[in-house]
């Protein structure tokens, strides 16, 4: 049902004269006071009309399609206490996208209409007040769409939605010389501050979780209560019953990606520019969009437009990727690596990236002899080696069309890439997915529809320009949890004694291998530090106190065994760091193997105060030259607990919560970034910081050898005017989630030698008070930074990621560098703070490159 | 209906609230205060019939969500029933446990107990005999064979099922039952296995789950068309707790790798059906025959009859004395049936794990058993074992299912599968709230309805089993050295069983690609005696 509904008219005031003339002449005419009977029938029709509102939006819930976000109440009585006045804090940190009200420019002395409402303002409480909603049977009021009135049929004030107040969160925020206890001819009731007064909501609306309770859980979904989630649940719906097609799957991808999809065949009939914006005239719709991401079709008049299209080229699928197609993309520029996660190549139990170009004898792992599988490097074709004779090697060679002759040079590319990427579904988009929560659950579902003999692709094209690639992002994940693949490829693999020869990894075991000179019992190390983990390059796994509990424990596991012939000993140590990398403490767990044997060890330790990184690194005794330990399953990962060891309230979580919540986005707005005093430095006598066109230019006003800073608020949001973010309400709080924000980005700077950059983070919560960093009442703390750094003449694709704490509901960002010389200039750009969904994991998939706007389709 | 006392207060005084504005609008000098006879006689009843009609409406629409309706205290049944029925289902009704009574003898002489005799055990819980059986020394026909026990004494079996339906009939092997008549040469009787099977009515929370599946278009693409598919051919469809594909790109999905690159390329899909809440044990005598002996154990290899889709073999004992021990040692060895690779495109045994080409043999390491006198004794040539296999029915008929014309999917090879069963056993000391009556069968039974209701979540963790404790009464729950301890083993494909403990059983990395163990394949379950709660043993400060 839509928000304009409107009370049927022979129930509303033509009601009153109809009830009046049923009555009889009596009462309609003969009774003195027509004054009473009319105030009194007005009352009863008020009463069914609101019935009526009822009964429609129960009809309307039949039909998934046309089912209502919120309840509407025609007319609802806000309560206000005087004694609550500025109370509420909701709107001290209100985000760009809460509602306008009035306006407010940075001296807070104009009113600009249309003005976004900026985080912690003080126009906030210079021109409005704001007073908590009484909560009506447990129901949130979500927004008054008409007006506020004082009395229901004869109002003398008549305050607008979006110009004279506004209502987020269950406050109401309503501009001073409005306030009812400061103006006159309202009804207030009471004495002193605890006067009351009862202002008239029109089309109020109520969040009665329709989305979720009719839509969502026949689909074992929970969504939020949005307009967006409604359309993307429907869209779901269809896929479900009717199957994943060309025109379901547009349907959710135009629902996630906000791209306007034609319903049915139909023809553009007109065009009109509107400001940036194009209204499209179809034949059964009209739309409004920006004009600047219309297809060419939707922007000509006349062109027929087929039902299931979109109107934007934003999003473009690909159905079944067949040989010729991957070809065509790679030709075409438009594909570049393929990364194959681990399960997709028998016999490798690891990554295997296809890459482009001739491998020659240099390069490893493409070059191997016919005959020799020792000469095979990579996994993948030890693989190949182990399941394969020599005579069908040169017979796959042959049909491969690669030199058979005594040895291989592949184009790992043209060889394989084919055959990885068939039976491929790919969807290539240039947008970011709605911020709204349900966008990451229809993509995650999306998943689930796709057949199981195939595969689904999401890949968000993005401006990767300077080669850093999809794989180095993604083992940026190391920060949230122990990752293999990171710590195989940091200083972690490595050794600290001359008696180990190599510490390697293979397949998902990591393997120490004692020198040949090794005849020492001792223990014997493999790579770590005990100062700081700053410029060590050994691998350290955050701390990440995620799904809204502390970390109680870290636990650690494996299956470890040796070659020697006689009972050994091996030691998995670990070191504690706190935020800036430095050694705090360390623990170690000892395993004893008889020869031949093979033991499963498990351990929990609980992190020191202060915490915030674990490394992990193994001690063995070797004894004899060449022995070699063997762990398998290296695990490392928090436990999350309540009151310490014992869990005494541990969460309620359904598994259709855990299936539903797995995800909500949000993207950074550069905008509002640039508006608000984030723009500007933190010692202005030292940087200078400026933006335009979505880059940020951070000056040295002074040559110094600390950072120079962006502004940032370490306290609370509120007077701050720094910009702050919300967290999308499915990042978090849920065990098993592997929901995170990523902050990403590109910097470079002006210097003639490698630059330190950071990005920093600060956690705020509700009240816009500060919890992103470690402080007394929040002993374990955590990251709220990274750095990097960045070469001479070099353009750094940077990317952080982090799991907001308990309580977390906004993020600002803010960055530093060392420019050390005056006039130096550091520059950031494409910056994007977003959640990031599982259903997205697939983006690290595949890389490509950036698409020229005027790409055609293939 | 709502009663006028039903309405809540806050509907009532809005109601009121919005009809003395609106009278006191076209009105402002009339006396509408509380008492005055306007508003009490025309005002107030007025408004009350308003809010009371809004309150109708507005149990109708929660009545049209079993969500809504779960806010409530309870669901009413007929409720969720009515709901349901829009999606095509109906609540479950529940099964009786099934298994066999081994009824010791005294002697040989021949036995025949009717169909419909019962067996009832100490607390009363009642088992039908559900099929005549008649057992000699030497069977003939359809007849069980009475064999040689311990202490002179002899026994046969006889099929039965609970009378009742529910979880209550399944009891453990070597429970104690009465018979309800006499039987010749009667020494005593109890379960010869775990009788199991035995499930309560359906939950609404568990008919919720299958909506989806209803709801969805029927398929053999992803795993919610093909349960949908899969579930429309069973007479009762809420015995399909859940369905996995694993497919392409997954770790354990081996058949679409069959190039020599080894690269997956999809068109292949395995679906894993579970069709039990704790697994079903299946038990049977079979003989083995000696491969060969040492000083001191002999190995034998029992052919495993047919049992379509079996998971894995759960004990093998003596068939004279049968549970009085722990079981034998032995290697499972699966194999591929005649035809398999023809019908599916399987290239070895372990890739016919848990399907319906699944054939089986057990190496057996048994103690010596010997035969003849003097010169002529010699180890034992062939012996009698009780073997219990991991196996419910099922799985043939679906197979069969999705190779049928009608169904199978023709850009995709299909296979069904038993999943894999993470087998697990929790032990915990534990305090109550104050004022919780909670007993540790209670809550020992909470743990494994919540274990058993998960399906292919890859993952279980202790905190989760400390959550269900605690909502059953659990005031803490020890979590610390010496608190719960959670261990789960699985049997791969490979034969070989995976053992997992800690603080989370996690199968995402178990064993080697052809074990066939991941997210995809492996559902956690929790047999009878397998999760036990010791209440105010807990270490746990308050």
């Amino acid at each position: 049902m839509r928000h304009d509904t409107a009370i049927p008219r022979a129930l509303h005031d033509e009601a009153v004269a109809s009830v009046k003339g049923a009555l009889g002449a009596f009462w309609s005419s003969l009774f003195r006071d027509q004054g009473l009977v009319d105030a009194l029938l007005a009352a009863r029709v008020l009463g069914a009309g609101q019935l009526s509102i009822d009964a429609m939006e129960a009809l309307s819930l039949r039909d998934h399609a046309g089912s209502p976000v919120l309840h509407r109440e025609h007319w609802h009585p806000l309560v206000i206490r005087l004694s609550r006045r500025n109370t509420a804090t909701a709107l001290t940190v209100g985000m760009p996208d809460t509602p306008v009200v009035g306006a407010q420019d940075a001296s807070g002395d104009v009113y600009l209409p249309g003005e976004v409402f900026v985080v912690g303002g003080n126009a906030a409480y210079s021109k409005v007040n704001t007073y908590p909603i009484e909560v009506m049977e447990g129901r949130p009021l979500v927004r008054v769409v008409t007006a506020l009135c004082d009395s229901v049929s004869v109002p003398r004030h008549v305050l607008s939605q979006g110009r004279d107040f506004s209502v987020e969160r269950g406050v109401l925020v309503i501009r001073k010389e409005q306030d009812p206890f400061d103006s006159d001819g309202y009804r207030i009731e009471g004495d002193g501050d605890d006067r009351i007064a009862v202002l008239w909501a029109c089309d109020a609306e109520f969040d009665h979780d329709y989305v979720s309770d009719f839509l969502g859980y026949p689909l074992g979904l929970h969504a939020p209560s949005t307009e967006a989630a409604s359309r993307m649940l429907s869209a779901l719906w269809d896929a479900v019953t009717l199957g994943l097609t060309p025109t379901s799957l547009n349907k959710i991808l135009g629902a996630v990606f906000d791209v306007p999809m034609v319903e049915r065949d139909t023809a553009v009939e007109s065009v009109t520019a509107d400001g940036d914006d194009s209204i499209v005239v179809t034949g059964d719709r009209v739309y409004r969009i920006e004009t600047s991401r219309l297809s060419e079709l939707a922007r000509t008049a006349g062109s027929a437009l087929k039902a299931g299209s979109f109107l934007t080229d934003e999003v473009r699928v690909h159905w079944g990727l067949s040989a010729d197609d991957v070809a065509e993309l790679h030709a075409r520029g438009l594909l570049g690596r393929i990364v194959l996660p681990p399960g997709s190549v028998a016999g490798v139990d690891e990554t295997v990236v296809i890459e482009p170009g001739l491998r020659t004898v240099e390069e490893d792992g493409w070059w191997f002899r016919l005959n020799d599988g020792d000469s095979a490097d990579s996994p993948f074709w030890r693989a190949v080696f182990a399941r394969t004779t020599e005579e069908e090697r040169k017979a796959l060679c042959g049909a491969m069309g690669w030199s058979a002759a005594s040895h291989a040079q592949v184009n790992p590319f043209e060889a394989l890439g084919p055959v990885a990427l068939a039976n491929h579904i790919l969807v290539r988009t240039t947008r970011a997915p709605l911020s709204d929560p349900s966008a990451g659950l229809a993509l995650d579902y999306l998943h689930r529809l796709v057949p199981a003999f195939a595969s689904l692709l999401v890949v968000q094209e993005t401006d990767a320009s300077d080669g850093r690639d999809a794989l180095v992002l993604a083992l940026d994940r190391g920060l949230e949890m122990f990752d293999l693949d990171s710590w195989a490829q940091s200083g972690s693999c490595g050794t600290n004694s001359t008696y180990i020869s190599a510490v390697a990894r293979e397949g998902a075991d990591i393997v120490v291998t004692a020198a040949a000179h090794s005849t020492s019992t001792a223990y014997q190390y493999t790579a770590h530090t005990r100062s700081s983990l700053s410029g060590s390059g050994v691998y350290a796994m955050h701390i990440s106190p995620s799904a809204g509990h502390d970390v109680a424990g870290v636990s650690f596991s494996g299956v470890s065994s040796h070659t020697d012939s006689v009972k050994r000993s091996l030691r998995l140590y670990w070191f504690y760091y706190d935020k800036d990398g430095n050694f705090i403490a360390e623990g170690y767990k000892s395993v004893s193997v008889n020869a031949g044997a093979s033991v499963s060890w498990t351990t929990t330790s609980v992190p020191p105060a202060g915490a915030c990184y674990v490394s992990v690194f193994f001690a063995v005794q070797l004894g004899t030259a060449g022995v070699s330990w063997r762990t398998s399953g290296l695990s490392v990962r928090p436990v999350f607990a309540q009151g310490g060891d014992s869990v005494s309230s541990a969460p309620t979580v359904t598994r259709a919560e855990v299936d539903s919540e797995a995800a909500g986005g949000s993207v950074f707005d550069m905008a509002a970034w640039a508006a608000s005093s984030s723009n500007r430095p933190y010692m202005s006598d030292r940087t200078s910081v400026s933006s335009a066109d979505g880059v940020v230019t951070v000056t040295a006003l002074v040559a110094s050898t600390s950072s120079h800073y962006t502004n940032y608020k370490r306290l609370s949001l509120a007077d701050s005017r720094v910009y702050a973010m919300p967290i999308p309400d499915g990042i978090a709080h849920f065990p098993g989630s592997d929901a995170h924000l990523s902050i990403s980005g590109t910097a470079a700077h002006t210097r003639s030698v490698t630059t330190p950059f950071s990005v920093w983070w600060f956690y705020y919560d509700e009240d816009g008070k500060f919890i992103g960093d470690r402080s007394e009442d929040r002993p374990d703390g955590y990251v709220a930074a990274r750095s990097f750094s960045i070469a001479a003449d070099t353009t750094l694709a940077w990317k952080a990621s982090t799991v907001p704490p308990a309580g977390a509901r906004y993020v600002s960002v803010f960055f530093a560098a060392r420019l050390d010389e005056a006039g130096a200039e550091l520059y950031v750009r494409d910056i994007a703070v977003r959640g990031v969904f599982s259903g997205m994991a697939a983006v690290d998939d595949v890389f490509f490159r950036l698409i020229p706007v005027a790409a055609t389709e293939v | 209906m709502t009663t006028i006392a039903e309405l809540t207060r806050d509907a009532y005084d809005t109601a009121v609230k919005a009809a003395v504005d609106t009278v006191r609008a076209g009105h402002p000098d009339l006396d509408l205060r509380s008492g005055t006879a306007i508003r009490a006689l025309v005002v107030e009843p007025g408004a009350l019939l308003d809010a009371s009609q809004r309150d109708v409406v507005s149990r109708l629409r929660t009545a049209m969500s079993l969500r809504a309706m779960s806010r409530e205290a309870t669901v009413p049944r007929e409720d969720a029933e009515a709901v349901l029925s829009n999606f095509g289902i109906e609540l479950g009704g529940g099964t009786k446990a099934t298994g066999l009574v081994r009824v010791n003898l005294t002697g040989t002489a021949p036995v025949t107990v009717r169909a419909g005799v019962t067996f009832v055990t100490e607390d009363g819980v009642k088992f039908v005999v559900t099929r005549t059986t008649s057992a000699s020394v030497d069977p003939v026909a359809d007849e069980e064979a009475i064999r040689p026990a311990t202490g002179g004494r002899y026994y046969f079996t006889v099929p039965v099922e609970a009378e009742e339906v529910g979880a209550s009939g399944n009891i453990q092997q070597g429970r104690s039952l009465e018979c309800s008549i006499i039987i010749g040469n009667y020494y005593s009787a109890e379960a010869f296995s775990d009788l199991t099977g035995g499930e309560d009515g359906e939950s609404v929370a568990s008919a919720v789950a299958r909506i989806p599946a209803a709801l969805a278009y029927r398929g053999m693409t992803n795993a919610l068309s093909t349960r949908a598919q899969l579930a429309a051919s069973l007479p009762d469809p809420s015995v399909l707790r859940a369905v996995s594909c694993v497919g392409h790109r997954d770790r354990a999905q081996l058949r679409d790798k069959h190039n020599p690159l080894g690269i997956a390329v999809g068109g292949r899909v395995d679906v894993y059906a579970r069709l039990f809440d704790i697994p079903g044990v299946e038990s049977f005598v079979a003989d083995g025959i000696l491969l060969g002996h040492d000083e001191s154990t002999a190995t034998y290899r029992i052919a495993l009859p047919s049992y379509p889709g079996f998971y894995a073999v759960r004990y093998v004992g003596p068939a004279e004395d049968p549970g009085r021990f722990g079981s034998f040692q032995y290697e499972l060895e699966r194999s591929m049936a005649p035809g398999a690779s023809a019908a599916h495109d399987f290239a070895d045994s372990p890739e016919v794990a848990w399907s319906a080409y699944q054939n089986g043999s057990v190496l057996v390491y048994a103690d010596l058993v010997y035969e003849g006198e003097d010169a002529d004794r010699h180890v034992a040539v062939s012996r009698s074992f009780k073997v219990d296999l991991y196996w419910t029915d099922g799985i043939k008929a679906l197979q069969e299912l999705v190779d049928s014309p009608e169904v199978r999917n023709v850009a995709a090879d299909c296979v069904v599968r038993s999943p894999a069963v993470c087998l697990v056993s929790m032990t915990t000391p534990l305090r109550l709230r104050a004022g919780s009556s909670a007993t540790a069968a209670e809550l020992e039974q909470a743990v494994m309805d919540y274990v058993n209701g998960r399906s292919f979540t890859g993952r279980l963790t202790r905190s989760e089993l400390a959550n269900v404790l605690i909502q059953h009464g659990a005031e803490s729950v020890d979590l610390g050295d010496a608190g719960m301890r959670l261990a789960g083993r699985v049997c791969g494909a490979d034969g070989k069983w995976y053992y997992l403990e800690g603080d989370a059983l996690d199968v995402s990395a178990v064993g080697p690609e052809r074990a066939m163990i991941s997210p995809g394949t492996v559902v956690f379950a929790a047999e009878q005696g397998s999760i036990q709660v010791s209440i105010g043993a807990g270490s746990v400060a308050t």
